[in-house]
């Protein structure tokens, strides 16, 4: 599904990405994790499609195809999603309106009719259902006045909506509560299946309890420092980030 | 030339006959008001931008066209929402219609039947707000209306259906440029609650509207008022409204203009009574070559009176925005709370937006603030809905769609809102969705 190839990013002329390899196979949850600066963040906006982030070399190989040519909404149309850590609020704009908008736009990249407005709704409400949120967020602006939880549910309920084949969670649980964090879990643990695959970027190992990784890979200064299986989040979460930030050191002298 | 020009000559010719025999149905304060109103006009001429006040906006076109008055209209839309409803065509009033039903709670008739029935009232009401010995164009209103709305909400009154004023223009068979000078009186008696749509429409490159506004709040009044300004792209519009508002009166104003080519909305509001407040929403569109110019002055009469002022501006191509806001605080307005915003989108290089503050304050117990923004759309917001699919081009519409939105959405007048919301998706080439608002949806 995704593949990353020595990819090497830099903001504002700063590296911040200085080499990552990553294959995600179809079907696949992947986590990533890492401390505070590592450029978890980062690899989710070149992902996604961010402008000012300027890869410098390597590339993104989606279904076979470069990414990286993509802009974000074509990315988005070919099934990318990116839920994001700190989602954007957009007074003005009703969610009923900005999902119909990007429902039919993906719909029209993929050659389906639009879906009428009752369609729309029976689906909306079927979703709404599974991450337990009300009716009446339709007609609210697009995150505004959201609390934290609400804004990363409405996440997943957007994801749930479009069905991405490849779904990238920056930090997710970050200002989730336990019961939050359950739901939202449950909302993306009911999409996983065969033909998607996840990637989950998270600081905290307590996500992983309830979205359980096939592979979790570290990420610190840019790098994958270590790749392994989801036991390898339990020994993080154990013994911190500086246990192999220290085995990094080492290993450059 | 220019100097005759200046002082109406391109006007008076074409109205000598008006101006000499005015009609004898008008009291004879009103032939005095007319007078006074000439003679002020001749000493204050077409304002020049060396003026302050007008700095911004360039009248010469309005004083060096030899303007003549328009033939009489027929209406020109339709409404499909109920209204208290009063039609001004072509500066005269051709239909008004009030349910019976609500002669308890109100008072609408055209100059004629005011000036014959209810001439006392008229003499303790009118032009008792409008400014017309410092400002040119009520002056020449005051000369030239032929016609006007009366509005009198009775005291205590709440008006469950709106008011609504349509002023369209309709230019005249030989496209020669004609002028039209609307006149509105709106007294809203003690404790009443009222609202007020005003809407312009028609006109053409030939056509001026001169209009003057007067908005009496009497103690405790309430009035919601919207002006909609949706002329065509090349006429002129110079409308004033002037508001006095007693105390505790509240005065909840949106003015919206979308058309028009060269547009000046002045609001000039009075506080006159303790704990009065008065709220401003403003939002214009100007592309092409349109020049919309609001002019707001505030004064702050009495104590512990509020107002507050957001206009928000969307400019593209070589459209240009004027916002001038005056707040004058008087000495003894003690405890006064005034703010004032103008937001303002510029989505081109050539379009220009000026905006100037002013703010003269006499007394020492005050909280007045001023903020204007100038900016593009917001890079976040953008990325965020390309993420979801939304192409750029659809996903910039969509933003700017959402700033005028923010103050089309508080337009309580369903109709209203929702035929500016139409026309606002519509000008952005956005999906109507018209079905999704009958969603049954809680």
């Amino acid at each position: 599904m995704l593949e990353i190839r020595d990819l090497h990013v830099q903001v504002e002329g700063k590296p911040i990405l200085k080499g990552i390899n990553l294959v995600l196979p179809v079907g696949q949850v992947h986590a990533i994790m890492g401390p505070n600066g590592s450029g978890k963040s980062t690899l989710a906006a070149v992902l996604a499609g961010r402008e000012d982030y300027e890869v410098t070399q390597g590339e993104i190989l989606y279904q076979g195809r470069s990414l990286l040519e993509l802009a974000p909404e074509e990315r988005a149309r070919e099934g990318v999603f990116l839920a994001f850590q700190y989602p954007v609020e957009i007074p003005g704009v009703t969610n009923m309106y900005f999902l119909r908008a990007a429902i039919n736009a993906i719909r029209k990249h993929l050659g389906m009719p639009e879906l009428d407005a009752m369609d729309f709704l029976q689906l909306v409400r079927e979703k709404l259902r599974l991450l337990r949120m009300d009716e009446s967020l339709l007609k609210r602006s697009v995150n505004e006045g959201f609390s934290g939880g609400e804004k990363k549910r409405n996440e997943i309920l957007q994801m749930a909506i479009l069905e991405p084949r490849l779904c990238i969670m920056d930090e997710t649980d970050s200002g989730l509560d336990i019961d939050a964090l359950r739901v939202v879990a449950d909302g993306v643990n009911s999409l996983r299946s065969p033909e998607r695959s996840i990637l989950v970027i998270t600081h905290y190992q307590r996500l992983l309890n309830y979205i359980i990784p096939d592979q979790v890979h570290v990420l610190v200064d840019g790098r994958i420092v270590r790749s392994g299986p989801k036991e390898l989040a339990l020994e993080l979460e154990a013994k911190g980030y500086g246990w192999l930030e220290q085995q990094l050191a080492t290993s450059k002298l | 030339m220019l100097e005759t020009h200046r002082l109406g000559g391109n006007i008076t010719e074409q109205w000598s006959a008006f101006l000499k025999s005015q009609p004898t149905y008008e009291p004879r304060f009103v032939a005095a008001a007319r007078q006074a109103a000439e003679a002020a006009f001749s000493k204050l001429g077409y304002p020049l931008r060396r003026n302050e006040d007008w700095k911004y906006t360039n009248v010469t076109a309005v004083a060096q066209t030899a303007w003549q008055p328009a033939p009489p209209a027929r209406p020109m839309r339709q409404f499909d929402w109920e209204a208290i409803r009063a039609i001004i065509a072509n500066g005269r009033v051709v239909d008004l219609h009030m349910p019976p039903t609500l002669a308890a709670k109100l008072c609408i008739m055209n100059w004629h039947d005011a000036c014959r029935e209810h001439a006392d009232f008229l003499e303790s009401h009118w032009n008792r707000t409008a400014r017309w010995s410092q400002h040119a164009f009520a002056a020449l209103n005051t000369m030239l209306f032929e016609d006007a709305v009366i509005v009198h909400v009775l005291p205590n009154q709440d008006l469950d259906l709106p008011v609504h004023i349509e002023i369209c223009q309709q230019a005249n068979e030989q496209r020669k440029p004609q002028a039209v000078f609307p006149r509105i009186l709106v007294v809203l008696g003690q404790g009443s609650r009222a609202s007020l749509v005003e809407s312009y429409s028609g006109g053409s490159e030939r056509c001026f509207t001169c209009g003057v506004v007067e908005l009496m709040l009497e103690r405790g009044a309430h009035l919601s008022y919207y002006k909609v300004q949706q002329e065509q792209e090349n006429s002129i519009h110079i409308v004033q409204a002037y508001a006095r508002l007693a105390q505790q009166a509240e005065l909840q104003a949106y003015i919206v203009s979308l058309g028009g080519g060269l547009v000046r909305n002045e609001c000039d509001l009075r506080l006159e009574g303790e704990h009065g407040s008065c709220t401003l929403h403003g939002l214009y569109l100007a592309r092409g070559k349109q020049h919309i110019d609001n002019h707001t002055e505030i004064e702050h009469l009495a104590p512990a009176c509020t107002s507050y002022e957001l206009y928000k501006g969307i400019l593209s191509e070589r459209g240009h925005g004027v916002f001038h806001g005056k707040i004058y605080v008087h000495p003894g307005a003690q405890k006064t709370d005034a703010k004032q915003t103008n937001q303002a989108l510029l989505l081109s290089d050539d379009a220009e937006v000026d905006s100037k503050p002013q703010l003269e304050i006499y007394a020492d117990d005050v909280r007045c603030t001023h903020g204007a923004t100038v900016g593009q759309l917001d890079e976040q917001q953008l990325f965020y809905l390309q993420t979801r699919g939304i192409g750029k081009e659809q996903a910039r519409s969509l933003l700017i769609y959402a700033f005028a939105e923010a103050i089309v959405s508080q337009i309580e007048i369903e109709p209203v809102r929702l035929q500016l919301e139409d026309l606002l998706l519509a000008e952005e080439g956005l999906p109507l969705e018209r079905e999704l608002r009958r969603l049954p949806l809680p």
